[in-house]
């Protein structure tokens, strides 16, 4: 099924010839006190991509070790040679034809209907598992979404998106009939900055001393000598679309002190 | 030419390729969750091609796809976006009509960028004034917020302006000389005997980072028109009453918009010239002086300060002359919350200014003198035997020659002069004493307090 949906030259196979299985794996996002950071600190601390990695790494060990087939761990990365910002394989398709998440009106974003926003991990294996199916529901749009738009013709993630790199249309029926995503301005706002080779051609640019010196001592480039010295990920991310998402940050299996509330309270009893 | 691609092939392809690949995604319906295999294709090119399959659809080589996309997506994005990151706090929601580009903020002509390259201040002395909160953050429209909103600014024959009002009208005032095409650090020329119209003008000028150029009504044309030519200014503006508009002067009234618009978005900077002191001198040279905010605010508080005045006073204005010491003046009182009055049947204070520099500011009981220039503000105040101390921050000395010239250092000294560098060169000495051309008597010097008199021979 995944390279029946794989753009030509990103199915499974490509990376292992007989890949019989695709495990997926999600996250959960940022804690409910990460939500109410200011933006810039999202950027930093928002993402959960060092833990699905981690376990997407141990799975495909294990799937080895303890059940004898080969495995592979899916990598994350873009191929730069293939077009913009285009993935290896598409960690996205394997969730959702799992039914691990739904594409969202917030750029494909998918979306959980109890965990919201996760981080996905793709493991390939040659060991043969039943698959699991798509979502029977997509979660988005929320209702208070489709209301949001049925007044203002924006929805939630529309509205706010400081690029407004997303539009789209619902149907009556609030399901969504077409959703518009200029990746190019997302990219641009998350990752065309703390970028060495455009600070070089600013630098060699530059009208005067001033302008050249800022552009390579200025505040984005302290940022980015920084991260590349400290080894601190450099890859920043926007979560604007998905701090106004109701199934981001509502939903009860992304609210870790919603979740935590019956073990605290078992425990408060325990202790009394 | 890499990958064969020249710069044509750039322009040719460029946008098409760019469109085609992921930067611009649509999606109708849901097809792979609905597991609609037929669907999904059809939409395929709407959500994005990769490079292999750009190039089957354009006869590009794969090499060349990549290539072309890559520079034009260069060419596409613009940087600093991530500052509109930068300017959330939590749960803030990003809103474009409320965002400004930083850069955009200090966007500056080339005349503007002129005139502060025009400015000097030693860096020692700001450092002093700094540390020693004699010049702040503080700018005129901070004293306008500050004051009683429903008291009386600014009283005349005609009308009383409540702070409120004044700056209702400076705000609108603003409006009309950004539409006018002013910005930050453009000169704004005021061809306005003191009165409202001029105060309000100081003040919309500041709105927007802009310099305002008082023009006494009483130069001659030819004076006027050497000195807006010598100081670049983007617009003279003249009474409103003053029947035929002068060529290229714009009423005043002109340029109050009808509704109170948004306060215009600036960087207002208390670091920034807000005035200009222009005059003729010999050989039709223009002198003209740049004074800051932090000049003119701390030269306010300086007066303020020893002026104590009640919550009723009201400084009758109209005997003074235009020019930078008057609008000070103005500044003092606002600082003290009072109003400035051009009807002196209800003035407390009247205020006059003498050939020899001070500003007389008396009332029933008491009388204060304070001199200074036009280009260093108000510096000295008399005591009651009519000899002269330096006001907080200022330092004077008296040079060791025949001519016994005061030399004055102090935050509300200009920034230099305009274009003329001979009057720079001729201002100040070796060691950054500003030189007032005014013959002084020491009378008595002790400790760090230094006694003058006989001020310019008065």
């Amino acid at each position: 099924m995944v390279e029946k949906y794989a753009p030509a030259g990103h199915g499974p196979s490509e990376l292992l010839p007989k890949v019989a299985s695709v495990l997926t794996i999600g996250v959960t996002g940022p804690t409910q006190g990460t939500w109410r950071a200011p933006a810039k600190v999202m950027t930093s601390v928002g993402a959960n991509v060092g833990r699905i990695y981690r376990v997407a790494v141990g799975l495909s060990f294990h799937i080895e070790s303890h059940y004898g087939y080969r495995s592979i761990y899916c990598p994350p990365h873009v191929d730069p040679e293939f077009g913009a910002r285009m993935p290896m394989q598409s960690l996205k398709l394997h969730a959702e034809l799992a039914g691990t998440g739904a594409r969202s009106l917030a750029g494909d974003i998918l979306l959980h209907p109890e965990f919201g926003m996760l981080y996905y991990g793709s493991v390939y294996t040659e060991m043969p598992l039943p698959a699991d199916e798509p979502m029977k529901e997509n979660p988005c749009p929320a209702p208070s979404c489709v209301k949001l738009y049925n007044e203002s013709g924006q929805t939630p993630c529309q509205k706010y998106c400081p690029v407004q790199c997303l539009s789209g249309e619902l149907n009556e029926d609030g399901s969504v009939a077409e959703m518009n995503f200029d990746m190019y301005r997302c990219a641009e706002l998350c990752q065309q900055y703390e970028n060495m080779p455009t600070m070089m051609e600013r630098a060699f640019e530059a009208d005067d001393q001033l302008s050249r010196e800022e552009t390579l001592y200025g505040a984005e480039a302290q940022s980015f000598f920084y991260k590349a010295t400290a080894g601190v990920d450099t890859n920043a991310q926007c979560f604007e679309c998905m701090r106004v998402c109701p199934i981001a940050t509502q939903s009860e299996g992304v609210d870790p002190i919603r979740r935590g509330a019956a073990a605290r309270e078992a425990a408060q009893k325990g202790g009394s | 030419m890499p990958y064969g691609v020249s710069e044509q092939m750039i322009d040719t392809y460029g946008e098409l390729i760019f469109d085609l690949s992921l930067n611009k995604q649509t999606r109708r319906g849901d097809p792979i969750r609905n597991l609609d295999h037929k669907a999904w294709l059809e939409q395929r090119e709407a959500t994005g091609l990769n490079d292999p399959e750009i190039a089957v659809k354009t006869g590009l080589a794969v090499e060349q796809v990549t290539f072309i996309r890559n520079i034009t997506e260069r060419r596409v994005f613009r940087l600093n976006q991530y500052r509109k990151l930068y300017r959330l706090g939590g749960g803030l929601r990003y809103r474009e009509d409320r965002y400004q580009d930083p850069e955009e903020k200090f966007e500056m002509s080339d005349d503007a960028v002129a005139l502060r390259l025009a400015m000097h201040f030693a860096s020692s002395q700001v450092k002093k004034y700094i540390e020693d909160g004699l010049w702040s953050d503080e700018t005129p429209g901070d004293l306008l917020v500050a004051a009683n909103q429903d008291g009386p600014a600014i009283v005349s024959a005609a009308e009383t302006v409540s702070y409120k009002q004044l700056g209702q009208l400076a705000d609108r005032m603003a409006a009309g000389l950004a539409k006018a095409g002013v910005g930050r650090g453009d000169v704004v020329g005021a061809l306005l005997p003191m009165g409202p119209e001029l105060i309000i003008s100081i003040f919309a000028s500041a709105q927007i980072g802009a310099v305002l150029l008082p023009l006494d009504p009483s130069l001659s044309g030819f004076e006027v028109g050497e000195i807006v030519g010598h100081c670049k200014s983007h617009v003279v503006v003249c009474e409103s009453t003053a029947g035929e508009t002068p060529d290229g002067a714009v009423a005043y009234s002109d340029l109050i918009e009808t509704d109170l618009p948004d306060r215009p978005k600036y960087v207002q900077a208390a670091a920034d010239p807000i005035l200009l002191t222009a005059s003729m001198v010999e050989n039709e040279q223009v002198k003209a002086g740049i004074l800051t905010h932090q000049n003119m605010l701390s030269t306010a508080r300086n007066i303020v300060s020893h002026l104590k005045l009640t919550p009723d006073a009201q400084l009758d204005l109209s005997a003074l002359p235009v020019g930078s010491m008057s609008l000070a003046l103005v500044m003092s009182a606002f600082a003290a919350g009072v109003a400035v009055t051009f009807d002196a049947a209800n003035a407390t204070h009247a205020v006059t200014q003498t050939d020899h520099g001070w500003l007389e500011i008396s009332r029933a009981d008491h009388k204060f003198l304070i001199w200074g220039q036009s280009d260093t503000l108000a510096v000295l105040i008399a005591g009651d035997d009519h000899t002269f101390t330096a006001l907080p921050g200022v330092e004077a000395r008296v040079a060791d020659d025949e001519a016994s010239e005061l030399q004055i250092r102090g935050p509300s000294v200009i920034a230099g002069y305009l274009a003329n560098s001979k009057a720079n060169a001729a201002a100040w000495t070796a060691d950054g004493w500003y030189k007032t051309g005014t013959e002084v008597t020491v009378s008595d010097q002790s400790g760090d307090t230094i006694t003058y008199s006989n001020i310019g021979g008065s």
